[in-house]
């Protein structure tokens, strides 16, 4: 009987912590809290980094200049690890111990894709600049995003294909969301348009070996090769140099996560003569911010259409707190009412499924001597 | 094309890489009977010693690889001695020992990450300039056909000194009875030191040759391991030559078994015959 009674005691003390713990935390004079999921480690880490550092700097200005309406902003970053599990942890610990009204994220596809029901459900701004899985247009409600789907980028790559007259296409693709994505994608357009895909196989996350599926590929017999990885283009770059050492001769087009620093570095000369997707002309605004993060941080950005999109993003979401305050319904709903937005991408809007409108982002080019150039038929 | 000439020769090469693996692994889990789960992680400690040396020092392409097989090999030595000596001696179960392996394992790794970040990188200097040979109508690049010669010399070489040497009958009698060999006069924790640094080397050095032909992350032991672990177990643990023959034999079965169906479940099929082998033939192909 004691015993139970000092069980109840120990019970009623934990709950009066958590309700005490809890109670403090939301409050309407401290921080606004912004909550960030992102690759901070792991291949995709570079994307991550890039974001944190861009949205630190925007940031940390404003907080010199006296915050929003006297309040600071808190950034509080969780590292997704470019995973679903790994990005749901982020977002039910952003969510539900950190109170936050609005996370900027994920970057992967993997991130935002399994962040957004989340989200959704508690009805908290999810807004991804990076993410571009077709599966994010129909995600939700409080989902936006200022990176155009797959859809636009995988029909530019498969109309480059079309226009060469290529006929036995074979696509090899990272089994991950962006891979797949653009994949489905690129197999509609394929067969509308009588394209013969030769070969179709994925491969694991993580993979470095790729001989075993370039076996069958050269088997296959096909004379385009589109390679289409899902990460920072490692294993893309490292598909391209296996097939050309052991003997490939097919002409190869990739997407857009190809032209990545690493992506070139791993693949060297063998990636000389790829045809990919990537950021058409960079606006001035958007060369002044690369060469300024160049100046404050001493590395490259990840990816300059990413560090363009998480500076927009950044600014976009701090002018709907100067507007409509700290409220995500009043959040969401000023997001759906940008029409014309002029910043570091061009000029940008969002449509009814939160998806961006507007912008030129990208157009084909051709790695010539380790460098992209503007790519002609 | 004809498909068969390059499936044999990719499972040469799959083969030469578990060889390397399971060589050091055997040496080690035939001393001290436990499962060394720090040894994958002693394979990236090679490779990123390689990258380091090489790639942002600077220095000559052999001297970085010969300090980088002493790294390995010495961190082996000291992980042996500052853990495993000690629990050892206060004759821990085997499950502390793995546990502590464990540990190590993602110290290492999470230091190494810590130091290089855990961003991929090559270790070759210029991608496109390496040399490509033709065997049989299959491809083999530079860096597979060093793997390959590498592993049968270092097979050789740990054969004879096993059969010839002191030291090696030395580490042999500490494999088949620990008290025994104390009591007749053996230095067991030197021997089994030597033991650690030599099979770490040797894990340092298949880090560092993967690292030649694909790349590094820190993370990279624990795959390689596993597959080290299955060619050690299929062949006859402890078995020099057994690990060797386990080891091709498990790049042909990956290799052609993924002949007609996706790549993406060889993991699938080395498990797949890993539980066979446990089931029935535990004691592997060559006793020891």
């Amino acid at each position: 009987m004691k015993k139970i009674i000092w069980w109840i005691i120990g019970i009623v003390i934990v709950v009066a912590i958590i309700i005490f713990a809890t109670r403090s935390g939301s409050n309407n004079t401290g921080p606004i809290k912004i909550g960030f999921i992102g690759p901070l480690s792991g291949d995709a880490a570079l994307y991550g980094v890039t974001e944190k550092n861009i949205t630190d700097q925007v940031i940390s200005k404003l907080n010199a200049e006296g915050g929003i309406s006297g309040r600071q902003i808190q950034m509080i970053y969780e590292d997704g690890k470019c995973n679903g599990k790994d990005a749901t942890t982020a977002a039910q610990k952003l969510i539900s111990i950190d109170k936050v009204k609005v996370i900027l994220g994920g970057a992967c596809s993997s991130e935002t894709l399994a962040a957004a029901p989340i989200a959704e459900q508690n009805k908290v701004i999810l807004f991804s600049d990076f993410s571009s899985s077709p599966a994010i247009t129909n995600s939700g409600d409080y989902i936006f995003r200022n990176a155009p789907s797959d859809t636009v980028l995988a029909k530019l790559d498969a109309e480059a294909i079309i226009a060469g007259g290529f006929k036995k296409v074979a696509i090899i693709s990272e089994n991950n969301s962006y891979g797949q994505g653009v994949r489905k994608v690129m197999d509609g357009i394929f067969t509308e348009k009588g394209v013969n895909v030769v070969f179709d196989q994925y491969y694991q996350t993580g993979s470095t070996d790729f001989r075993d599926i370039l076996v069958k590929l050269k088997q296959s017999d096909a004379d385009l090769v589109y390679v289409n990885p899902g990460d920072n283009g490692k294993s893309g770059a490292l598909i391209i140099k296996q097939y050309k050492q052991a003997g490939g001769t097919a002409t190869i087009h990739g997407n857009f996560s190809l032209g990545t620093a690493d992506s070139l570095a791993i693949g060297g000369k063998y990636l000389e003569g790829l045809v990919l997707s990537d950021s058409a002309k960079l606006t001035n605004a958007l060369n002044d911010l690369i060469a300024q993060y160049q100046q404050n941080t001493g590395t490259k950005p990840g990816n300059n259409f990413e560090l363009g999109a998480a500076y927009d993003r950044i600014n976009i979401i701090i002018s709907a707190l100067k507007s409509v305050g700290y409220d995500a319904d009043k959040i969401k709903n000023y997001l759906y009412g940008i029409k014309n937005y002029t910043g570091a991408l061009g000029t940008i809007g969002f449509d009814q499924n939160g998806d961006v409108t507007g912008g030129s982002f990208f157009t084909e080019f051709i790695i010539k001597d380790q460098v992209e150039v503007p790519f002609v038929q | 094309m004809d498909i068969i000439p390059q499936l044999i020769v990719n499972s040469i090469i799959a083969g030469a890489i578990y060889t390397m693996v399971a060589l050091g692994f055997n040496l080690i889990y035939g001393t001290v009977k436990f499962f060394d789960l720090g040894y994958g992680a002693i394979a990236a400690v090679g490779g990123y010693s390689v990258f380091y040396f090489y790639k942002i020092l600077n220095l000559d392409l052999s001297l970085s690889i010969l300090l980088g097989i002493l790294i390995s090999g010495l961190v082996g030595y000291i992980v042996y001695r500052l853990v495993y000596a000690p629990l050892r001696k206060r004759k821990s179960s085997g499950m502390v020992l793995i546990v502590a392996a464990l540990g190590v394992m993602t110290a290492l790794q999470a230091v190494v990450a810590i130091l290089f970040t855990s961003q991929f990188q090559t270790l070759s200097q210029n991608a496109g300039t390496e040399r490509v040979f033709s065997i049989l109508g299959g491809v083999i690049t530079q860096t597979q056909l060093i793997i390959l010669i590498l592993g049968l010399v270092i097979m050789a070489i740990i054969g004879l000194v096993f059969k010839f040497t002191l030291f090696g009958k030395a580490v042999k009698a500490v494999g088949d009875d620990e008290e025994v060999s104390k009591i007749v006069g053996i230095d067991t924790v030197k021997i089994i030191g030597w033991v650690f640094f030599i099979g770490s080397a040797i894990a340092g050095l298949a880090g560092i040759l993967v690292g030649f032909d694909t790349g590094i992350e820190p993370t990279m032991g624990l795959s390689l391991l596993l597959k080290g672990v299955i060619a050690a177990i299929i062949g006859g643990i402890g078995n020099v030559y057994g690990g060797v023959l386990g080891a091709f034999l498990l790049g042909f079965i990956e290799n052609f078994g993924i002949w007609k169906i996706s790549g993406e479940w060889k993991d699938a099929i080395a498990f797949g015959v890993l539980i066979i082998f446990l089931l029935w033939r535990p004691q592997g192909i060559l006793k020891r």
